[in-house]
């Protein structure tokens, strides 16, 4: 059966540019943005006749490029540059990857078979189609002793015929700090756009810089001005070293911390495992109880099949 | 971590935002809360560590600077972005005076 036949329909958050609908980015400064192009996994979707819709309850599908637990829907964030991130409005260029919030697992493979690939209009696109790749198959399942998964999971995955092994992830309790850093240092260039001058709600001024200043405090959100904010303060001269470039070691430290456990273990399970997966690039799937698996590099489908056969929803 | 009404507004100056002195607090307040949750990361050892900035494991590669026979399509003209304004001139976008 095609995909086309079996994915009922997609939506999509409103940082997928959609050629011709409101695109907001959760920004009023957007708020009757239309754009002139479509972001390539919509385009990819739409192409192989896949409906898309604009209400997500209507979908069993919504791409996102957030990875954070929601209600009775599963999380599916891919490797990074497995899918195109062209016309998809991302604040964090090393850490957001286009993935999507799954009702079901029937279908996600097809779906994400279709978006991912090489893309020449996005250079962090990987070469090739990860969801083609034939899997390794997971057989040693890595668990945390600070963060672990309910026990009652991982009895499910033991009768599973699944071996099971403790490890140690000792730089990932500051994960969540150094993501909030390294996000809001990327902020500040991915978010400059957003000036009234391009596109966009524009303020009435006189002068060049009051028009930049007040488009941007009438039209981005709080949420994205504490960020924008928080950015400007670690990337100055003397906070630079303190904080940002701080941040950048330690996420190498807990990438030398995932790939220790890698040599020992074929994937990951914590409850919860917040911004190790965007740190890393690698994928990982995270469930309604904030449940998280993440795989190996490359092995999206090894990780699918391994959800499939737990059939947690 | 206390941030001064000084420092609060030369960052807003610095992100261009025009913000009147009850968002300046508000937005200085937030900040002031993240700095106390980030601050954390000040005891890690790090010495002879060095930094990651991106995962996407590509490297800076020179090539020859030559034409390649394939462009690549981006779907949009330099029409249409400038038909997301309505106040252009002469394939300009108007805005007030610079200099």
């Amino acid at each position: 059966m095609s995909a086309k036949e079996t994915i009922i329909a997609c939506a999509f958050q409103d940082n997928f540019l959609r050629k011709g609908d409101i695109c907001s980015a959760s920004q009023k400064l957007l708020e009757n943005f239309r754009p002139p192009l479509s972001a390539t996994a919509v385009e990819r979707l739409e192409a192989n006749g896949i409906t898309l819709v604009e209400n997500t309850d209507e979908a069993s599908f919504t791409l996102s490029t957030d990875t954070a637990p929601r209600k009775e829907l599963i999380n599916i964030k891919p490797t990074f540059g497995a899918i195109s991130r062209f016309g998809v409005a991302t604040q964090t260029s090393s850490l957001e990857t286009v993935g999507c919030y799954a009702k079901t697992l029937d279908s996600l493979k097809p779906l994400m078979k279709i978006m991912a690939g090489k893309d020449p209009k996005d250079s962090t696109s990987l070469p090739e189609n990860v969801f083609e790749l034939t899997p390794n198959p997971i057989k040693i399942i890595g668990t945390l002793k600070d963060s672990p998964a309910p026990s009652g999971t991982i009895e499910k995955l033991k009768n599973l015929g699944y071996e099971i092994h403790e490890v140690n992830l000792p730089n990932a309790k500051f994960a969540e700090a150094v993501r909030e850093i390294i996000a809001s240092a990327e902020a500040i260039g991915n978010t400059a756009c957003l000036d009234g001058v391009r596109y966009g709600t524009r303020a009435s001024e006189n002068s060049i810089a009051a028009l930049y200043g007040t488009s941007r405090a009438e039209g981005l959100s709080a949420e994205t001005k504490n960020k924008i904010l928080l950015g400007n303060y670690i990337i100055s001269h003397e906070n630079y070293d303190k904080y940002f470039l701080k941040a950048a070691r330690i996420r190498t430290l807990i990438i030398n911390d995932l790939r220790k456990v890698f040599d020992e273990v074929d994937c990951l399970l914590g409850s919860p495992l917040p911004a190790l997966a965007p740190l890393s690039g690698l994928p990982s799937a995270t469930f309604s109880d904030s449940l998280t698996i993440i795989g190996r590099h490359k092995e999206d489908v090894a990780l699918l099949d391994l959800i499939e056969k737990m059939e947690v929803k | 971590m206390m941030i001064t009404d000084e420092e609060i507004r030369h960052l807003a100056e610095l992100s261009s935002l025009t913000m009147n002195d009850e968002e300046l607090a508000t937005r200085k307040s937030d900040l002031e809360k993240t700095l106390e949750h980030i601050d954390q990361i000040c005891t890690v050892e790090t010495d002879g560590t060095l930094p990651t900035f991106s995962v996407d494991g590509l490297e800076t590669v020179w090539r020859k600077d030559e034409i390649k026979d394939e462009i690549i399509d981006y779907g949009v003209t330099g029409d249409d972005l400038l038909a997301l304004r309505q106040d252009n001139i002469n394939h300009m976008t108007k805005v007030p005076k610079v200099l």
